[in-house]
């Protein structure tokens, strides 16, 4: 009896060996991806249009640092000591928050890694971000210390073959953006809020990227 | 005999009450051996069928135990009757059932006249909150010397209020058959299947009618040329009016269908089928003054070649063919055909000592052919070659299964993006899978599951298509060790560890951001207890936890997700009559941030950053009293409360929370009414209430409280002549 047992004792080491130590053999590796560019984005804060062309960069080099630069972008207040000074915070179109309940009401830099996560993981083409005045929203404010910008931004894919490039509407709207002058980086203007709308006319019907956040979440 | 002992207090660190004496209960009794880990739920007596000797007749027959429980509880045959079956009909198992209630209405089958006349006129009417059916069916069944005469009749009314307007659909069919049996191998049946539909609503431009009406005529034939060849042919044509407010149809149609059987010795046998129908019609649309002819045919053939089945080494060969060409015409006046087809082969060599000890190897070929949804007269191929080798061997009490898998599958969407084109994928899939299911003592059964796959995926453009899926590889592993220990009859309980790694990897360096590798753990425990001869208590616990690492992302994208299950059941017998079933679920979900702390802060360890949070608690109950045969009644409530929280700044803050109590009380009808009656339905009350409150900063927004109450019923009444 004893023998027997060894002899069990012994298929189940042989098992568990082959199960956990040996891993997986070259016919089931999966393949090598490509590795993604390492080439550092040149960031420029100083200004509040500069800051915005920098978070579109981030957006666009999803595979490399773009998050910690697209983060960068946005007022940063939870660090002690060191940090921006205010706090991001994000605020919804009435009709998304209608939309893709429940919804966060606080939205916060914490929350926005999930919507720069989300767009990469859904979307696997190359990204390209873009903004450019919006007039509805009315005229632009600034001091030395804050500024306020309405902008038209909008969130492409973009496929190509040959010479012919498609592009893909996956993010559009306006935003009514605050930028303070951050206490901890001198010169550096970052995004403290960020009142998302529907852009009128045909991109209306698109999805904004609040909608994302809150898709997100 | 000592080491499994002591083996057995390491592995289960159970004493709830073991030393207690405990009465003999209701509990399922836990399957031994290789299916000690088998879902013991399925074994439960319904209508009035056990399952005995279920998960080892599934396991012989390679199907999976539920379907062939519910292939029992359709057909009402027991297991042993199914196999039965199954043996003098040579047809596999989920085949008998359709063949036999077909075979009610053919004149070749000598029972179907033993059973004499037969008439059963059945009236239902059902009610719910915003619609009521009434439906009335008979069946006849009337053999007359050589002839057979059989159909149905019936109608149904069915009222919707939707949108302040009440709808009013009627439909009524006709169905008659009749069969004459010239010699035993010569039948010919002539049939006749009327229906109208009407539906309609007060005031709406929507409303429709329809007539469809059809005549056929069939001859069946069964011829045995030679000893150990059995054959049959059928032959059908008939006639079809169709006219509809969407369209007017008239058509011809007709069909060969034949049946070969041929078997040598035991080692022998060989199972052919095939048919031919096609059908030819005019139709137009209502108003259009001229018809449109379209064509429709359809081609297949099957069978099953089999040698030496019973021998040490064996072969089984399937092959099928089908093709299939259908013209529809379109409302601009224009008929285009619709291709379908598919054809394969399969093969499983069988090198076998016993039934626990076997191997099994299988290549398949298949291709196939299928309209295109976005453009039906192109389409999409797919074409598929594999092989799967498995195996069990089974010594010294242990019992050692393990399959490999490969499959290559490639499928062209020539027309996906319109005229542009399309994509072909190719897809490889390999799988290995290996398990150890060992009975250590007569109580404790462990079971150990290996399992690993690869799926590849790539793509190629056809013609100028822009936008092929990405192409990539999904890797999966998981380990998981299972014990039971079946202390009694009255008490067993299970134990098992779980550990899965998967790989999603895109390959193009423009789409590595999605990357991800997921380590998940899980553990389970539940356990079984008859407390007393009459109750019951069952528990599951579930602990999970997934941790999501982007490849090439910060630290801070990675995601955990926690997941803590808890479910307990309480099944009393009261009394002879009164039943009562209490549940409680409970589940809690935190999930958050993975990552290293910032620095200077960072320690190279990774923590937890919760962001956000569910709580889910269920209550339910189930009592039913039943008062002599004829009545039951029964109460249903369910009360769930969620709460959903969010974390900013390692601060908790509320975001929604729900509360809703449902209750279901009902009367449960089953009177016999004469001889040759029954009364059967039931007629119960729903009330339902929902709470919601949203929390906007913190400050509560409650939303007004939703009630809903509504009766709703069901009453059957059955009568044979």
């Amino acid at each position: 009896m004893n023998r027997r047992f060894l002899i069990r004792c012994g298929l189940l080491l042989t098992a568990w060996l082959m199960a956990t130590a040996m891993g997986p053999c070259a016919f089931f590796k999966p393949t090598q991806p490509e590795l993604p560019s390492t080439k550092p984005i040149p960031t420029d804060f100083s200004t509040p249009t500069a800051t915005l062309a920098t978070l579109a960069l981030g957006m666009e080099d999803k595979s490399g640092n773009g998050q910690n630069v697209y983060l960068s972008a946005l007022a940063e207040s939870t660090e002690a000591n060191s940090g921006d000074g205010r706090g991001f915070h994000a605020f919804f179109d009435i009709r998304d928050m209608i939309e893709v309940p429940p919804h966060d009401p606080d939205w916060t830099r914490d929350l926005e890694p999930s919507v720069y996560n989300l767009l990469v993981q859904r979307y696997s083409l190359p990204f390209e971000m873009t903004w450019e005045p919006y007039e509805p929203a009315g005229n632009e404010t600034g001091t030395v210390d804050d500024s306020l910008l309405h902008r038209k931004y909008r969130i492409v894919t973009v496929s190509s073959v040959g010479n012919t490039v498609t592009r893909t509407t996956i993010a559009v709207g306006a935003a009514d953006l605050s930028f303070v002058k951050s206490q901890r980086d001198v010169g550096k203007w970052v995004i403290a809020a960020w009142q998302d709308f529907r852009a009128i006319g045909s991109d209306s019907a698109l999805v904004t990227l609040g909608h994302r956040r809150l898709e997100s979440r | 005999m000592t080491s499994p002992r002591r083996l057995l207090l390491l592995v289960i660190p159970l004493a709830l009450g073991l030393g207690s004496y405990v009465l003999p209960g209701r509990a399922q009794e836990t399957p031994q051996g290789r299916f000690a880990f088998a879902d013991t739920t399925l074994l439960r007596d319904t209508l009035g069928l056990t399952f005995e000797g279920l998960f080892p007749i599934a396991d012989s027959l390679g199907m999976p135990p539920v379907d062939l429980r519910a292939l029992s509880i359709r057909y009402r045959y027991t297991l042993p009757r199914l196999l039965k079956l199954s043996d003098s009909l040579h047809m596999v198992v989920d085949s008998v059932g359709e063949y036999m209630l077909r075979e009610r209405y053919n004149p070749l089958a000598t029972t179907a006249r033993r059973r004499g006349n037969q008439f059963t006129y059945r009236s239902t009417y059902d009610i719910t909150r915003t619609d009521s059916r009434w439906n009335n069916t008979t069946d006849f069944f009337v053999p007359f010397g050589k002839v057979l005469i059989s159909g149905s009749s019936g109608s149904e009314f069915h009222r919707a209020q939707a949108g302040g307007r009440t709808s009013l659909d009627q439909s009524r069919t006709l169905s008659t058959r009749a069969g004459w049996t010239f010699s035993k191998n010569l039948s010919a049946t002539a049939s006749a299947d009327l229906s109208s539909l009407n539906n309609g609503t007060r005031g709406s431009l929507y409303n429709s009618k329809n007539d469809d009406n059809k005549y056929s005529l069939s001859g069946t034939s069964k011829f045995q040329p030679r000893r150990g060849t059995t054959s049959e042919f059928s032959f059908s044509g008939g006639a079809e009016n169709y006219n509809g407010s969407d369209q007017q149809r008239k058509s011809l149609n007709g069909g060969l269908t034949g049946r070969l059987r041929n078997v040598s010795g035991s080692w022998f046998t060989h199972d052919a089928s095939g048919g031919f129908s096609g059908d030819v019609g005019d139709s137009r649309v209502p108003g259009q003054a001229d018809y449109l002819r379209a064509r429709s045919s359809n081609a297949n053939l099957r069978g099953t070649l089999g040698l030496f089945s019973n021998a040490p080494i064996g072969l089984n060969l399937n092959y099928s063919l089908r093709n299939q060409r259908y013209e529809t015409p379109t409302d601009s006046g224009v008929v285009f055909p619709v291709l379908s087809g598919s054809n394969g082969i399969d093969m499983s060599l069988r090198f076998r000592l016993d039934n626990n000890r076997y191997i099994t190897v299988a290549p398949r070929l298949a291709s196939s052919n299928t309209a295109a949804a976005n453009s039906p007269q192109s389409q999409n191929t797919r074409r598929d070659r594999g092989v799967n080798v498995s195996g069990r061997y089974e010594f010294l009490g242990a019992a050692l299964d393990g399959s490999f898998v490969r499959t290559l599958t490639t499928t062209k969407y020539p027309k996906r993006g319109g005229d542009a084109g399309g994509y072909a994928e190719d897809r490889d899939s390999r799988s290995v899978q290996g398990s150890m299911n060992w009975q250590l003592t007569r109580k404790i059964t462990a079971k150990l599951t290996g399992e690993v796959d690869l799926d590849r995926l790539r793509y190629s453009i056809l013609g100028s298509f822009l936008n092929p899926p990405v192409p990539r590889d999904q890797y999966g592993q998981s380990y998981r060790a299972d014990a039971t220990y079946a202390f009694s009859k009255q008490f067993d309980t299970h134990l098992g560890v779980e550990v899965r790694r998967s790989l999603f990897v895109n390959i193009p360096a423009a789409s590595t951001a999605a990357n991800t590798e997921t380590r998940g753990y899980r553990a389970v425990w539940d356990w079984k207890f008859a407390l007393l001869s009459g109750l019951t208590v069952n528990q599951n616990n579930t602990l999970n936890a997934n941790y999501t690492y982007y490849t090439f992302l910060p630290a801070s994208a990675d995601r955990l997700v926690l997941d803590y299950f808890t479910s307990t059941r309480i099944d009393a017998d009261v009394t002879r009559s009164l039943r009562i079933g209490i549940k409680n679920d409970f589940r809690y979900t935190p999930t958050g941030g993975f990552a290293p702390l910032d620095p200077p802060n960072d320690n190279g360890n990774s923590y937890f950053s919760q962001s956000d949070e569910n709580f889910q608690s269920v209550l339910s109950a189930n009592m039913s009293y039943q008062l002599g045969s004829a009545i039951t009644l029964s109460v249903t409530p369910i009360y769930t409360a969620t709460d959903r929280k969010g974390f900013t700044e390692g601060i908790a803050v509320p975001q929604t929370s729900t509360r809703s109590l449902g209750m279901n009380g009902s009367a449960n009808l089953n009177i016999p009414i004469g001889r040759k009656g029954t009364l059967t339905g039931f007629l119960g009350k729903t009330f339902n209430a929902d709470h919601r409150i949203n929390y906007n900063s913190g400050v509560p927004d409650s939303q007004p409280r939703v009630e809903i109450d509504f009766w709703s019923g069901s009453l059957a009444l059955s009568w044979d002549l």
